[in-house]
């Protein structure tokens, strides 16, 4: 618990690409809603069972 | 009430594209957003002093916290999905435009939700957004460091100005029905009416 509390008493680390700089977490949650938004468009939508 | 009889405000059809999970995230926007409310009613009448030093406050205050982080994730997602469709088409100009305000407004009651978290990281962000707000002229009537006038604006205004426009967003696109991808030839269960837009004429307008 302790070493939770001091982690998250720490800055976020931040990646630099050029003019770009952003933190780890802020750069996963936007990967993450990326990889959401790409399966969203391209998974198959569960069929009606009802219908023939 | 004329333009918006009981099986158009809540049809059991839809277009067959509207099998997809793209057009999930509106309504999971909306399910976030019934949690946040009520999480967030809690908090409001069980007072700091409960969800600040009980586990089960701690547990209210971090489900009302993480399920914004979901509320802006699913509508970010809805936004893009909606971007790229170009949801405006078909007179839909309104339903994108109270979209919009709803964003903005949401952002505010999240950006004031921060303020009023007592805590070093609310001290942080209220003392960096003061002179941002200051340098535009607005810190004498936003004062974003008077955690008072920040608890109430997060608590009571802005959740119902984010609460109306939701509503007004909804029934909006229960009217005109919901758009249809860029490339779909017709709507092939709810046909075209006056009130709603000509979808198929769009689409084949946007082809050619």
């Amino acid at each position: 618990m302790e070493l939770v509390q001091a982690s998250l008493d720490s800055p976020a680390r931040y990646v630099d690409w050029g003019w770009l700089s952003i933190s780890v977490p802020n750069l996963i949650v936007i990967l993450l809603m990326i990889l959401i938004f790409v399966l969203a468009i391209l998974l198959p939508f569960p069929k009606d069972r009802d219908k023939k | 009430m004329s333009k918006l009889p009981p099986d158009k405000l809540l049809p059991d059809r839809q277009p067959s594209y509207v099998a997809s999970w793209i057009y999930v995230f509106g309504v999971l926007t909306i399910a976030a957003f019934f949690v946040i409310l009520a999480s967030g009613l809690v908090l409001a009448f069980a007072g700091p002093a409960w969800y600040h030093t009980s586990s089960t406050g701690h547990y209210v205050n971090s489900l009302h916290y993480w399920s914004v982080q979901l509320f802006f994730v699913f509508m970010v997602i809805h936004l893009w999905g909606k971007f790229w469709m170009a949801a405006w088409r078909g007179r839909r100009s309104l339903t994108w435009m109270t979209g919009v305000v709803a964003f903005v407004a949401s952002i505010g009651t999240a950006f004031t939700g921060y303020l009023v978290q007592t805590n070093f990281d609310s001290q942080w962000i209220s003392f960096e957004a003061k002179d941002g707000l200051n340098a535009v002229g607005i810190g004498a009537f936003f004062n974003v460091t008077n955690l008072g006038q920040m608890l109430l604006l997060h608590a009571c205004l802005l959740p119902l100005v984010v609460g109306v426009i939701t509503v007004w967003h909804v029934l909006l696109v229960r009217r005109r029905g919901v758009v249809p991808p860029i490339d779909a030839i017709a709507m092939d269960s709810v046909p075209p009416t006056d009130e709603g837009a000509n979808d198929s004429a769009n689409a084949r307008d946007l082809k050619s």
